[in-house]
């Protein structure tokens, strides 16, 4: 079963030392900042059960940031969003990657208040919270920009100094590129 | 300078003492500023670790390894055991020492200024002290009279505290001055130590230029409470943080560290705080954006620690290690000790 990525700041969705007027089946309403909704959709992101384009969508929404940062993200299972019932569209993405927004960006659309607690609720319990550092997200960033892979023209001023600075090894770009576009074929052929 | 409030916030009386300053482990900005304006009032020494002491014989200072060196023979001083000063010439300056952790300090701290200890001056003319304040960088220097008969408080060495003792001075001639400086280097701010130890009787040498910065970075802290951060986007209050911390250099410190223990600042806008400030770029204000990401990853929040955390990143210091490694080793929240190792990883295979 594929995954659904969010972007989100991990430490609000830590499970540890839950406030103790939580009730088991509630969560903490900080983790709600990072449901941004907007005309009642929120975006989220593909990806493969085997986590093959992971890397690829952590950079192409690094590389929609105005610097080069960590980057904090919620993965859960397809099967959070169809037991709540919620509908989810393909989508484009907005970020320098267009592969990654043709094939991999998703809408959870039609949202409502409770829709997006219980949302929120699934996802808090079924879902991990991952960091990718800032130092690997800037050696992600220099493959992605080596590899043609991101619109340089796109990339704020300040990642692009940092990123247009060291080339990646040719090996390195042979096998990203391998892994990615059978990662983008199998997407396709799910769809 | 760091911790330019120090001063104000510590008594000032013959019984407690004169504090110049506490100087975060090997504060390059402090030596410097010593260097480049104290001498010019009084002359100095400095008696420290070897890296602090290479960076001062680098920049010129005069840097004494051993206490015993500081006074000649004859002197009246007993050296070794307290690291006072010399009538004439031969001396016009003070000790410091560094101490080997915050917990030695803390002790030792409270010992000294709850024992009200001090040492008599017998003999002697009186010398003549430029007495009031003395503004250098961005400290004042509170001077004391001494006097024939006044009481000069204890003085401490390393990790030990000196017991009150007699101190004869030489007959000087009554023009002499001689300057007294205490410096405390530590390997952690000793600021908030001493204040809760002592009261905070005495603040009138506050200076209008902290005040400025005080209400400039109060103010942005404020209003930062309306936004809404994101890793990797600039916020309104990030750019007016930067332009501070960039305003102010290493003056920051005094005035973010009061910040960070005022509970009516969201921990959101401080975790916000401590992400920017490991990314800006101020060579002056490394040393107190450094001291404040350690103290951040102390504070009660976990927004706080991870930023603080995050701002490390930045920074990619190796010396936050050892902070890191005590913060690791109490925190509770599994995910965040996991991203402090991360970022302890980093620091390590630098």
């Amino acid at each position: 079963m594929p995954l659904l990525l969010l972007k989100i700041h991990k430490i609000v969705w830590q499970r540890d030392d839950l406030p103790s007027f939580l009730p088991h089946d509630d969560v903490p309403a900080d983790c709600l900042v990072d449901l941004k909704t907007d005309e009642n959709e929120l975006s989220l992101w593909h990806v493969e059960d085997d986590k093959s384009n992971l890397n690829r969508v952590v950079t192409a929404l690094a590389s929609n940031a105005g610097f080069v940062s960590n980057f904090d993200y919620l993965l859960f299972d397809y099967n959070v969003v169809t037991s709540l019932g919620l509908k989810i569209n393909r989508t484009d993405g907005k970020t320098p990657d267009r592969v990654a927004n043709r094939s991999w960006h998703r809408d959870l659309v039609e949202l409502s208040g409770k829709r997006i607690s219980e949302f929120a609720i699934g996802v808090f319990y079924n879902g991990e919270a991952e960091r990718v550092t800032k130092k690997k997200i800037l050696e992600l960033l220099k493959a992605a920009v080596a590899a043609n892979e991101v619109d340089q023209s796109k990339l704020a001023s300040r990642i692009a100094s940092e990123v247009l600075s060291a080339p990646l090894r040719p090996v390195q770009r042979f096998l990203r590129r391998s892994r990615q576009t059978w990662s983008a074929i199998k997407s396709s052929w799910q769809e | 300078m760091s911790e330019a409030h120090t001063v104000g916030m510590i008594p000032f009386s013959p019984r407690e003492g004169v504090w110049v300053e506490s100087l975060a482990k090997t504060d390059p900005d402090f030596l410097h500023e010593l260097a480049e304006s104290l001498p010019k009032r009084t002359g100095f020494m400095i008696i420290s670790d070897p890296q602090t002491s290479s960076y001062a014989q680098s920049r010129g200072v005069e840097v004494i390894p051993d206490a015993s060196q500081l006074f000649p023979c004859g002197s009246a001083i007993r050296v070794g055991e307290s690291c006072l000063f010399s009538s004439g010439s031969v001396v016009r300056a003070a000790v410091l020492q560094v101490f080997p952790s915050r917990t030695a300090l803390r002790s030792d701290l409270s010992q000294l200024f709850l024992s009200g200890s001090v040492i008599s001056v017998q003999g002697g003319n009186d010398i003549g002290f430029p007495t009031g304040k003395v503004g250098f960088a961005n400290n004042i220097l509170d001077v004391m009279p001494l006097t024939s008969g006044s009481q000069v408080p204890v003085v401490f060495s390393g990790s030990q505290i000196l017991q009150a003792q007699t101190i004869e001075l030489p007959t000087a001639p009554a023009q002499t001055t001689v300057s007294l400086v205490f410096c405390v280097m530590a390997s952690e701010n000793i600021a908030e130590v001493v204040s809760q130890s002592t009261p905070p009787a005495f603040s009138a040498t506050a200076r209008l230029d902290e005040c400025v910065a005080d209400k400039e970075f109060d103010a942005i802290f404020r209003r930062a409470s309306e936004e809404r951060f994101e890793d990797g986007m600039e916020s309104q209050f990030s750019r007016d943080l930067e332009a501070l911390v960039n305003a102010y250099g290493s003056s920051s410190k005094g005035v973010l560290s009061r910040l960070l223990n005022d509970e009516s600042v969201p921990a959101g806008v401080w975790a916000e705080a401590m992400r920017c400030l490991g990314r800006v770029d101020s060579p002056s204000s490394r040393e107190a954006r450094l001291w404040l990401l350690e103290k951040g990853l102390t504070a009660r929040s976990p927004l706080i620690r991870d930023g603080a955390a995050l701002g490390l990143a930045s920074m990619d210091d190796p010396s936050a290690i050892p902070y890191l490694q005590r913060a690791i080793a109490s925190e509770t929240l599994r995910g965040l000790r996991s991203d402090m190792q991360e970022v302890l990883s980093q620091l390590t295979s630098r």
